[in-house]
Formats: structure tokens, C-alpha cells, sequence
């Protein structure tokens, strides 16, 4: 029985360690093989990436709006510039933004949306979370490498 | 995405809904682990590249269907041998409901890529902006509310069936 036991934790175990390895493999395969460009990209070296569209970028948020565009702020460096139609834009938002890379350091909009409550989104995304780990903790215990359910619940299926 | 309310009252009616016309219980343990697989493609995903931005491109695979399917098989694996099954299929049947409704939504670089790691093809509907749900979020939590003390009028109280 000891044996079996050990067997299927033995077997538990490699299928773990293959499907992570599996899993680490897709991240790397997203990572070097993903088809876009992202602005960090672009601003590693401008030169190659001059003229390319851009529609990758680290949390972009509308700066300061002028007459012909706008300051971008983003996590991948300083602020740039982005030659767009500015109707619609409001400062301090969340943009959802396709633009075309220029290696003197600013970009002109391809298509450029205000991303509208992206902030009460990741506000209210929270209120889930909190709500199934306090079901999980309460129907189900944590033990040492295993997951079990609780005698006490009313409900084993 | 939509947010993670709409996510999961989306995945609340699926579980619910049935019971209500079902005699037999609604088990609990399925029904938060289906809830768990509906949340994990963004839990996974999501806050990693909005705390740390360089990431997003590591973790795109984390939201896809394979790269779901092989995060559930992980977790699967770590339930008791005997709730093992139903921990997978649950977890996937929240999975395919999160990839389903994800599809509806606007997205400038693209979102579902249901084909991964194969073809890099956009699967969206472009329905709506992720922003255009949030006012719709406290009808979702009062309705959650409203299901279950129903639910619990109907046939808890009878059959002795916790509410959550």
C-alpha cells in the first residue's frame, strides 16, 4: 500500500515537473516569437526601428495634450511624444494606442482610445479575489505539497 | 478582459443556474474551484505586468487556452487523488468561460490568441472596451446576492444546502 502510495506521488510529481517545464517553454516561446512591436523595443535601437508601428506598450497614460498631440507616459522610459488627433483624449487616462515609431523620439498615432475606467477595473477586480480565497480557505486545507477538502464541508464533488 | 466581477458572475449563473432545477445537491467544492478557473488567466497575467511592465511579454502565454490548460494540470495535480478529476474539468470549464467572454472585448494589440503557441491569430469579437462593464458591476454583485438567497428560499433551506 506504501509502495502504491509512493508511486503515485512519485507519478504526481513528474507530471508537475513536465507540465511546468511545458508551461516555462510557452512563456519563452511568447517572449522571443511574439509577432508586435513594443515601444521598449523601439527605444533600445531607434535605427532599426524607425517607421515601424508600435503597439506595445508598458501602461501607457495620456500626459499634457497639445494642439497636435500628446505627452506619453509610460514605464519604459521618459516621456514621448505622439503626433494625434487629440478629440476625445483626456489627461491622466489610460490610452489604447497603435502608433508609428520616428527614431528622433516621438511616435505618430495610428489609432488612439482613451481606455475608460481601466482603473476602477482593476479596483473592482479585486472584490473576486478576495471573495474566493476566503471560499477556498473555507472548504478547502493546505497541506504539505496537497490540497484537501475539508471533512466539515457539507459537499465532497 | 472584462473585469474579474463580471468574470465571475458569469461563472456564478453557469454553477447556479442548473441547481436551481437539478434535485440533486450542488456540490461547493466544484463550483470555487470552477470560480478559481475562471479568475486564474488574469490572476496570472494581469498584475505581473502592471507591477512590473518588462514581464508582460513573458507572461502572455499564462492567457492563452494551452497555457491555461497546463496551469490547471499543475494545479489539478494537487488536489487529493479522488477530487483530482473534477478539480481539472472544473477548473477548465471556468478557463473556456473566461476565454469566451474575454473574446467580446475591444483590444488594440489583441487578446485572444486561442491558437497559441501555433498561430498568432486574434479570435475577438470586438464588441465592447473592458471600461464599458464597470457601470454594470454593482448590478452583477446585487443579482450574485439576490441567486443565492433565492436559491437558498427554493432549496437550501430544505435540502440543508449551504449558500456558499
Amino acid at each position: 500500500m506504501t509502495y502504491r502510495k509512493n508511486l503515485t506521488m512519485k507519478n504526481q510529481w513528474i507530471t508537475i515537473a513536465f507540465l511546468t517545464f511545458l508551461l516555462f517553454g510557452l512563456c519563452v516561446y511568447g517572449r522571443y516569437f511574439h509577432p508586435w512591436i513594443s515601444l521598449s523595443d523601439c527605444l533600445n535601437d531607434p535605427e532599426k526601428y524607425d517607421g515601424q508601428v508600435v503597439s506595445s506598450f508598458d501602461e501607457p497614460v495620456i500626459g499634457k495634450i497639445h494642439a497636435d498631440g500628446f505627452e506619453l507616459i509610460h514605464k519604459a522610459g521618459p516621456p514621448l511624444y505622439v503626433y494625434a488627433d487629440t478629440s476625445g483624449l483626456k489627461t491622466g487616462e489610460f490610452v489604447a494606442l497603435t502608433a508609428r515609431f520616428h527614431k528622433e523620439g516621438h511616435l505618430t498615432a495610428i489609432r488612439a482610445a482613451v481606455a475608460y475606467r481601466r482603473r476602477e477595473k482593476m479596483a473592482v477586480s479585486v472584490i473576486p479575489v478576495i471573495f474566493v480565497g476566503i471560499l477556498f480557505f473555507r472548504h478547502f486545507r493546505i497541506r504539505v505539497f496537497q490540497i484537501e477538502l475539508k471533512e466539515s464541508s457539507p459537499s465532497r464533488g | 478582459m472584462p473585469d474579474l466581477c463580471t468574470h465571475m458572475f458569469a461563472a456564478h449563473l453557469i454553477k447556479r443556474g442548473p441547481a436551481f432545477f437539478s434535485s440533486k445537491p450542488s456540490p461547493i467544492h466544484g463550483r470555487i474551484v470552477f470560480y478559481i478557473g475562471t479568475l486564474l488567466p488574469d490572476l496570472l497575467s494581469r498584475p505581473w505586468y502592471i507591477l512590473f511592465p518588462p514581464l508582460k511579454d513573458w507572461v502572455i502565454a499564462m492567457h492563452t487556452p494551452m497555457g491555461a490548460l497546463l496551469t490547471f494540470g499543475i494545479l489539478a495535480s494537487f488536489f487529493e487523488p479522488h477530487f483530482r478529476r473534477s478539480a481539472f474539468l472544473n477548473l477548465c470549464g471556468g478557463g473556456a468561460l473566461h476565454f469566451f467572454l474575454d473574446a467580446f472585448q475591444k483590444q488594440i494589440l489583441g487578446n485572444n490568441f486561442w491558437l497559441f503557441p501555433f498561430s498568432w491569430k486574434d479570435f475577438g469579437f470586438d464588441v465592447f472596451w473592458a471600461g464599458d462593464v464597470i457601470p454594470f458591476v454593482p448590478l452583477w454583485i446585487f443579482l450574485f446576492i439576490a441567486i443565492e438567497i433565492l436559491f437558498y428560499l427554493i432549496r437550501g433551506r430544505r435540502t440543508k444546502e449551504p449558500i456558499l
